[in-house]
């Protein structure tokens, strides 16, 4: 049995002392019968007894007519009660009672009831959407993620006080921990978003310090990185054309020792020639021709070194135009850039603008994400908290415990430790340089929201979570056995994000 | 020299040496050069007169060279890579200086175009032994022995310690 259904039950036997002892067809019955009886007395007179008998009959009759006129029998408290259950357990409930509940008290306790059963319905809602992030958490990291039941304040707390009361403490604690662990999973989901914003931050930053450094000084500008730049450009390519025309002269020297030894073996294939004319000899002769054949194949070599010569001394010739060309190009453009500051001034304001009105709402977004998944304050948590602010005072044993640690477990670092001990865990992981960071894990993703998640859960199992079992997280150091389990003050309610009080379990609807 | 062995060695020689000086062709008969040298081992000497380029040495012997376009009296155009083309008369060498690879050409293909001319006349104009046609073009040999005793006597080279004449 829910506890909107235990709530309505307690709400009918209050009831049932003040109904009718009667029911109204018996009322009607009798009714019609003295009817009845007074006409036949007036028509047939007392004495008649025919005249009686028919007064009798026809005032059975009546009172026949009478029932089967009024229907059914009326419904009793219980089953009206029933009927308001079934009413606004429907999942198009209206908000406010049907005609059939209109009095007192039945419309208040609709009312209240419908609230009751609307929490119910945004719980199971939340619980099912925890379940779908743990199982895409295990689909992530390859482990199953532990989301156990928590142990709810009322399955053992309920005893004393009224029974009304009870049960709103009931539905509003099963609230609390469901809405606490679909914050968790928020949290997890919304820390990667922080962390990319944080580093889109980071990038901007700096691009907009050198933009307002090129708006307040385009001198400097200038004279910075782009000139230096083409600067460099121009002396690469002036160092380009020397080694090119030291290419180029060396092509050229090979051209003239080709020729040279040309001219060389010509020569001495003539000298074989002249001896062996002048000798006459056959040996000689084969001897020139032999030489002669070497001197026609220097010949075609170094003809075709001299126009590969050529060839490369055109295409470097190309080269070192288009390099020049180049050259007085990026000069150009560096004078430019030096004189033409006004141009400058007058396009960078616009970029700059939009680049702060974009830095500004990364900022914002970064912010926003901080908030969602730092852990509030408690004044904070009384007042974007929907439902706790009005059990608060009622129920302090359920929303005011006994401060419970949390154990988070660490890597056995001095630092950390006293990282924990002065920094309650309002700092996101991702914003870790402006706190001390927190090690949780060796692995960086697992640390990062493992810190969050652990911080968070506490709220809401921390009266009754064993020591021995925290909570098991995809992090291997969190979930083994104890090592260094340090104690750290839980916060007094997580608070929940903007975005996440819109549909709270009361105005999801 | 007489007509009847110089017609004869025209006749009888067996290949010419051309070359070219000034953009024309001059020749020599093959059986009176001895070798051909790259000018670059020419080496100078000191008060040397015009035509004379210098001495190179040839076959462990220093050889006198005479600047064939100075002592014709014609400028040469363009002066791509010289060579010497080493005459030898008996123990008597000296060499031309020449620009441009000399050629050998078969007598066969050379067609003597003119009886050889008679001795020099007396103005010191060189000797014209013949006239060919090589090629459609026509190539000159001269006696260079005359034109090198006219300018340098084989006696100024002996007292100068030059070998080769």
């Amino acid at each position: 049995m829910t506890d909107a259904d235990r709530g309505h039950h307690n709400e009918s036997n209050t009831l049932r002392s003040a109904s009718l002892a009667g029911t109204p067809a018996a009322a009607i019955f009798v009714v019609s019968l003295l009817a009845a009886l007074g006409a036949a007395g007036a028509v047939y007179g007392l004495g008649d007894l025919i005249g009686l008998g028919v007064a009798v009959a026809i005032g059975v009759a009546g009172a026949g007519v009478a029932a089967f006129a009024a229907g059914k029998p009326p419904a009793s408290p219980d089953a009206k009660a029933n009927a308001l259950l079934e009413a606004v357990s429907a999942e198009d409930a209206p908000a406010e009672p049907s005609s059939r509940f209109r009095g007192e008290p039945w419309a208040s306790l609709y009312r209240r009831a419908a609230g009751y059963a609307e929490a119910q319905r945004s719980a199971t809602i939340a619980v099912q959407e925890v379940e779908r992030l743990r199982s895409e958490l295990e689909k992530k990291v390859g482990a199953p993620a532990s989301f156990e039941p928590r142990p709810s304040h009322a399955d053992h707390e309920l005893v004393g006080g009224d029974a009304n009361d009870r049960s709103v403490e009931s539905a509003e604690s099963v609230e609390s921990a469901e809405a606490a662990r679909v914050r968790d999973a928020v949290q997890e989901a919304i820390t990667p978003i922080g962390q990319g914003l944080t580093m889109i931050e980071s990038e901007l930053e700096p691009l907009l310090r050198s933009l307002q450094a090129a708006v307040t000084n385009p001198e400097t500008a200038a004279n910075g990185h782009p000139a230096k730049m083409v600067d460099a450009l121009v002396r690469t390519a002036a160092d380009g054309i020397e080694d090119l025309a030291a290419g180029l002269m060396r092509a050229n020297e090979l051209a003239i020792v080709a020729e040279r030894v040309t001219n060389r073996a010509t020569l001495l294939a003539l000298n074989a020639a002249l001896e062996a004319t002048r000798s006459g000899s056959e040996a000689f002769a084969s001897i020139a021709e032999e030489t002669r054949r070497l001197a026609e194949y220097a010949r075609e070599a170094t003809d075709t070194i001299s126009r590969l010569s050529s060839e490369i001394e055109m295409k470097v010739g190309e080269t070192i135009g288009s390099i020049q060309s180049s050259s007085e190009d990026a000069k150009a453009a560096v004078d430019s850039i030096r004189t033409g500051g006004a141009s400058s001034r007058a396009v960078a304001p616009e970029t700059l603008q939009a680049l702060e009105s974009l830095l500004g709402r990364v900022r914002a977004l970064r912010e926003r994400a901080e908030a969602a998944v730092s852990p509030p304050s408690s004044a904070a948590a009384e007042t974007s908290s929907p439902y706790s602010s009005s059990v608060a005072g009622d129920s302090p044993t359920l929303h005011d415990p006994e401060p419970a640690p949390a154990f988070v477990t660490l890597d056995a670092s001095p630092t950390d430790e006293s990282a924990v001990a002065d920094d309650s865990v309002s700092t996101p992981a991702w914003n870790a340089d402006a706190a001390a960071p927190v090690s949780v894990s060796d692995d960086s993703h697992e640390s990062f929201g493992s810190r969050s998640i652990e911080d968070s859960s506490t709220s809401a199992h921390a009266e009754s979570a064993p020591p021995a079992e925290p909570e098991s997280t995809p992090s291997s150091d969190v979930s083994t056995e104890p090592p260094a389990v340090v104690p750290v003050e839980s916060p007094a309610e997580p608070k929940i994000p903007d975005w996440l009080e819109g549909i709270g379990p009361r105005d999801r609807r | 020299m007489d007509q009847v062995p110089l017609l004869k060695s025209v006749l009888a020689t067996r290949a010419l040496v051309t070359f070219s000086v000034a953009g024309s062709r001059y020749a020599a008969p093959v059986e009176e050069v001895a070798g051909l040298l790259d000018a670059d081992r020419l080496s100078a000497l000191p008060n040397r007169t015009a035509p004379v380029a210098g001495v190179v040495a040839f076959r462990g012997v220093v050889v006198p060279v005479l600047d064939l376009a100075a002592a014709l009296g014609v400028e040469e155009s363009h002066a791509p890579a010289a060579y010497a083309i080493v005459l030898e008369r008996g123990t008597d060498r000296f060499a031309l200086l020449v620009r441009g690879m000399p050629r050998l050409v078969p007598a066969r293909e050379a067609q003597l175009r003119e009886q050889p001319a008679t001795p020099a006349e007396p103005t010191g104009a060189p000797t014209v032994h013949a006239i060919y046609e090589i090629d459609g073009r026509e190539v000159r040999s001269l006696d260079y022995w005359s034109l090198m005793d006219s300018i340098a006597p084989p006696a100024a080279f002996r007292l100068s310690g030059v070998g080769g004449r």
